[in-house]
């Protein structure tokens, strides 16, 4: 059997266990629930020379769905699939991937315990990393979800999702005033030779903690860390920091966050054994009635501070435009430009710009 | 020193255009039902906020908090999420879509018809559903709606 088939029939297989032992349970309509959507993305690099698409390309960008299963009246399943750009007739399927899956028991609104693959809570965009109807743009920031292409030795701030056990909770204490925290501690960056999952060595974890207090309605500052001993022949450490800001009355939204991430390698085998990058990316937007959402963002990535012009930024215009609840329409230019001395040598003191366009239908 | 006090400035300016959009008082387009099961008989402004946004998922007996309403297009649903929720219509699904896809819980069932609404709270004992108060429900609970 293909590699592919065996890959898509065992993730298939295991989601269907899932289903089928929660469905095992006296079947109630309102205890299951699918959401989802499905997004096409069209891309067009304008120059001659950029990381883009040089030719437009019209792409089945994303299919996303999430079941949540009501076990008990305090506990609860949620998984979280995903199909990606099934583009090649014949040839290549696209991949799917299990986002995540958890079990989630509430004791108190204040204290939930979670278990399983979980995302890792940090910073304003991971939780909604695949969910374009959750954002204006079509694509999250650079800061937020690094593209190796653009800095090839930079490193994870931190993982996008991580097998682990999480505490979460919120608590209200004025009507306008809530403080949410997540705490989780999980296996850490892993790579295909160290974690082929049942045989994981148990030696890499990683903790996540992340806090957002609501100042008013409208201003909501958060912070969040993460701590990793990754599972490297020369990476020890990863010590990551973040810092959100947003404010929203409804129409005028401004979201903003910096990321400082420090990685610390093993002094015996390199000399450089401490490496600090740093993403920040400021967004500020308008939401007329009609549904249309101009928004611009810059966005910046330093893969190693120390070094002057390495830097890569995007900045980005572009209109949002929500048709009704669950469709939407996506439009942007990005203009990506490189220090002089950034990891793209073609395109050193250089840019380019792109085009974008989606079409996103929820459910 | 100069930047800090520029930033300051700048969040104060912020919080200056926040606060005038705070607390307030509910109005009563609308009515409040449970299951005629449920043993409260008024529920203050600020759980019923709490209970629409998924932020209370359980009743005292612990019974999970199903929270149902018409389609927000609808004026009296619109004036609901505006006043007791805080938000506009546009925060509210956004607030939602937000939740739901980072798996924080599902969006609160809407119902096309007041009658259809009227039916599922009276077959579900954790239910609790907003309804215009022209609406004449029956085989369900009214409660107050608190202030506090």
């Amino acid at each position: 059997m293909y590699p592919l088939y065996q890959t898509i029939n065992s993730r298939i297989t295991g989601f269907i266990i899932l289903a089928a032992v929660t469905l095992a349970l006296p079947l109630d309509p309102d205890r299951i629930s699918l959401n989802g959507f499905v997004s096409f993305e069209a891309e067009q690099q304008i120059d001659a020379i950029g990381l883009g698409d040089p030719n437009f390309s019209l792409d089945a960008d994303l299919l996303d769905l999430i079941f949540n299963f009501q076990i008990g009246e305090n506990m609860r399943t949620v998984c979280d699939i995903s199909w990606k750009h099934g583009h090649e007739s014949s040839k290549n399927y696209g991949a799917l991937d299990l986002e995540y899956v958890f079990i989630e028991h509430t004791f108190f609104d204040e204290i939930k315990l979670r278990i399983g693959k979980i995302l890792t809570p940090f910073g304003n965009f991971n939780e909604i990393l695949q969910a374009k109807p959750a954002y204006y743009s079509v694509d999250v920031p650079l800061s937020a979800e690094i593209v190796k292409q653009f800095a090839p030795t930079s490193f994870l701030f931190f993982p996008k999702s991580g097998m682990g056990i999480s505490i979460q909770g919120e608590t209200v204490f004025q009507y306008t005033k809530s403080l949410e925290y997540h705490f989780f501690v999980a296996n850490g960056l892993q790579d295909s030779s160290t974690n082929p999952y049942e045989m994981d060595g148990n030696i890499s974890k990683s903790i996540a903690a992340q806090l957002r207090f609501s100042v008013t309605d409208n201003i909501k500052v958060g912070k969040s860390i993460y701590i990793d001993n990754p599972v490297h022949p020369i990476h020890r450490l990863i010590f990551s920091d973040g810092y959100e800001f947003e404010f929203n009355n409804g129409k005028f939204r401004l979201l903003s966050e910096l990321t400082i991430g420090n990685l610390y390698k093993d002094k015996d085998i390199t000399e450089n054994s401490q490496v600090t990058q740093a993403g920040a990316y400021i967004q500020p937007s308008f939401s007329f009635e009609s549904g249309l959402t101009p928004y611009f963002r810059f966005d910046i990535l330093d893969p190693d501070i120390k070094l002057d012009d390495n830097y890569s930024f995007v900045t980005t215009l572009g209109i949002h435009y929500e048709l009704s609840n669950w469709y939407m329409v996506k439009s942007e230019v990005d203009y990506f430009h490189f220090g002089k001395k950034s990891q793209v040598p073609q395109l050193s003191d250089a840019g380019y710009t792109t085009f974008k366009a989606a079409l996103v239908l929820g459910f | 020193m100069r930047t800090l006090a520029t930033f300051l400035c700048i969040l104060s300016g912020l919080y200056g255009l926040s606060s005038g959009n705070s607390y307030k008082s509910a109005e009563s387009s609308y009515v409040v039902i449970v299951n005629v099961d449920n043993q409260i008989t008024a529920i203050s402004q600020k759980d019923l906020a709490l209970i629409f946004l998924g932020k209370k998922t359980l009743w005292e007996n612990e019974t999970r908090i199903v929270p149902v309403m018409m389609r927000e297009k609808q004026r009296p649903m619109r004036n609901f999420v505006e006043v007791v929720l805080n938000k506009s219509i546009s925060q509210y699904r956004a607030y939602w879509k937000r939740r739901l896809f980072s798996g924080g819980g599902t969006i609160p069932k809407t119902f096309k018809t007041h009658k259809s609404l009227i039916d599922y709270v009276s077959n579900k004992p954790g239910a609790i559903g907003i309804i215009p108060k022209k609406s004449a429900p029956e085989g369900v609970k009214v409660i107050k709606i608190a202030k506090s």
